[in-house]
């Protein structure tokens, strides 16, 4: 089976590799947060993705449950994991950053706590799909969750105006120097290829573990406890 | 800090990048080697 993710996935490193390459050693420092602010060219393309992936997972749900397909379930699966892998990271990111800039680790600032709200949401979607063994109940479960899960993306996104944040408003080119948005852009494609290729990686398990599941027989439905006991 | 721009913190810098290249590169080799796996039975 050719696989698309291979060479997607390589051309996100690669960009990765240059857009952190020229956000490290070429940018110029941030106006005040100096060498610091370096730490955005990782932090920022991190959660535009992640919010992409969630996007893709909320779709994917609204899928599985309008035509109940096992692709949809796979997919959403997927883009479920590595949404929560990259919303992990742009929390690690956050805090290792808010830390030499607000003089803390962690503070229940809106954006952060919405932040780790959805990471907390996902994590439980994650939960399901492993605990609940029966596939359709798993599937129908997770799908509705992912849907909840999902209103806090744009919740999160719009927490800096809607409250007081220490975290920085709304940004675009025209707001930021041209010699930041450069190694931005770069790498925020790089981070977007990547994590679409190990989404795709992803669903190929995912699909795998759902036709050994379609293949295996139906086991016959244990008695009842209360059957048993009236027989006796 | 000088002059409003806070000094050093590439310690913090690399910490950033260090936890996210390592993260992403084990989650991605887990992810091709598993699908290697599967599609090699």
């Amino acid at each position: 089976m050719k696989k698309w993710e291979i060479p997607l996935g390589a051309l996100g490193l690669i960009l990765l590799v240059v857009g952190h390459g020229i956000g490290l050693f070429v940018a110029p420092p941030e106006a005040m947060m100096g060498d610091v602010g370096r730490i955005l060219y990782v932090h920022v393309p991190t959660a535009w993705v992640a919010m992409v992936v969630y996007v893709i997972a909320f779709i994917a749900a609204i899928g599985t449950l309008w035509g109940g397909k096992r692709r949809w379930d796979a997919t959403m699966e997927a883009s479920v994991e590595v949404g929560v892998l990259l919303n992990a990271l742009l929390l690690v990111q956050g805090s290792i950053w808010a830390r030499p800039t607000w003089g803390v680790w962690w503070t229940w600032d809106p954006r952060l706590t919405t932040a780790a709200v959805l990471l907390v949401a996902f994590g439980v979607v994650l939960v399901l799909r492993r605990t609940i063994e029966q596939p359709e109940r798993r599937t129908v479960a997770s799908a509705v969750a992912t849907i909840v899960a999902f209103v806090d993306v744009p919740i999160v996104y719009f927490s800096v105006k809607w409250w007081r944040t220490l975290h920085q408003p709304f940004s675009n080119p025209r707001t930021v120097d041209s010699d930041m948005v450069t190694p931005l852009r770069i790498a925020a494609f790089g981070m977007l290829f990547l994590a679409l290729a190990f989404v795709g990686l992803r669903r190929r398990l995912a699909l795998q573990r759902i036709a050994v599941e379609d293949e295996a027989p139906d086991l016959p439905e244990l008695p009842d406890q209360l059957d048993i006991g009236r027989k006796a | 800090m000088t002059g409003g721009m806070i000094q050093g913190g590439w310690g913090y810098v690399w910490a950033a990048y260090g936890i996210s290249w390592v993260a992403l590169a084990l989650y991605g080799a887990s992810l091709y080697l598993r699908t290697m796996k599967k599609e090699g039975r």
